[in-house]
């Protein structure tokens, strides 16, 4: 069994199908201490398979190890799982937000292009977000989305992005009370009352630290644009 | 009428968010965002009350006329309709 670090987190995980082998190798850590541990048994894939049918068992082994390392984050390690494209630029985390075919991942494009090695990719999809010292802090994940877009590496978040498609650019800052149910929709939370109750106080946190912009957009270079002004407050150098 | 049992409120931000408990199965990811006055309405209505009594504690505890607070008791009433937590033949 190999150790693997994520999120800061030593965890053990007994790998079966070269799937999630391949997902989490570039999160292997050459060390025998771990934090937590997780063995995937026939009860989880069946669980995974009742969640979402059609797809196959190494597929279902990776969904479960992910469910199970993002219920330990809420629960043990003040972390939450979002879906969401997260890139840095400038030493700042920004996170992107939206339904599936909303267009993330074509909206942190146009930054990447325009700003090349300036911006990294930090997770495509599935990033983790902990608080550590009173700091949010994001993590890219081995789960990068279809485009596998992603790096083993983390940035304090400055701010969370809801993506709405537009056929004109622009965006405007939210209180945090008006972002939690388009929070919660992009996070992964338990469905008992006590996940619940965990998930709105992490939220209630790390709302206290970041700011939250509703962006409507469209596909052109002209979206990042309106996204970097209302992030920085037009306060940036190319 | 009342709501229906089974949920927790909880404060976020300078809102409250009522989750839903586990014994509430069916309804098991809807929250609801309120207002202090709506805290108020919702607590209140944890018994049985008429139309007309909630009106008259909304204007006893909070310094607004009565079409105000019909206005505001008329908002927080079609939000829990609609939700599906207002019992309204009790």
């Amino acid at each position: 069994m190999a150790v693997y670090r994520i999120a800061d987190i030593n965890i053990k995980i007994n790998c079966r199908g070269d799937y999630l082998k391949n997902l989490l190798k570039h999160y292997l850590c050459n060390c025998d201490d771990y934090d937590f541990e997780i063995t995937i048994t026939e009860n989880d894939i069946q669980t995974e398979r009742i969640i979402a049918n059609g797809f196959s068992d190494e597929m279902y082994e990776s969904s479960a190890v992910l469910r199970q390392i993002s219920e330990k984050l809420l629960y043990e390690y003040d972390g939450i799982l979002f879906h969401g494209a997260v890139i840095e630029y400038k030493s700042k985390a920004y996170l992107f937000c939206a339904p599936s075919g909303t267009g993330k991942t074509t909206h942190i494009m146009l930054w990447k292009n325009a700003l090349k090695d300036k911006v990294t990719i930090l997770n495509g999809d599935k990033p983790f977000v902990r608080m550590i010292d009173n700091v949010p802090i994001i993590y890219g994940s081995p789960w990068r989305g279809k485009e596998n877009l992603g790096t083993n590496d983390f940035c304090k978040l400055d701010a969370i992005v809801f993506v709405n498609r537009s056929k004109r650019n622009f965006a405007k800052h939210l209180s945090s009370d008006e972002s939690l149910f388009r929070l919660l929709s992009c996070t992964a939370y338990p469905k008992n009352a006590a996940g619940k109750l965990k998930t709105l106080e992490f939220l209630e946190k790390i709302s206290a630290k970041i700011k939250f912009v509703d962006l409507f957009c469209n596909m052109d270079y002209n979206a990042y644009k309106t996204a970097l002004d209302a992030l920085t407050e037009g306060i940036y150098e190319d | 009428m009342k709501i229906k049992d089974g949920f927790i409120l909880r404060k976020f931000s300078d809102k409250i968010v009522a989750v839903a408990d586990d014994d509430f199965a069916d309804k098991s990811n809807i929250f609801i965002k309120m207002n202090s006055s709506a805290e108020f309405v919702w607590n209140f209505l944890s018994q049985d009350r008429t139309y007309e009594e909630v009106v008259d504690a909304l204007l006893e505890k909070y310094d607004i006329d009565r079409k105000t607070a019909e206005n505001d008791l008329d908002e927080f009433l079609s939000a829990v309709k609609n939700a599906g937590l207002l019992d309204e033949q009790s």
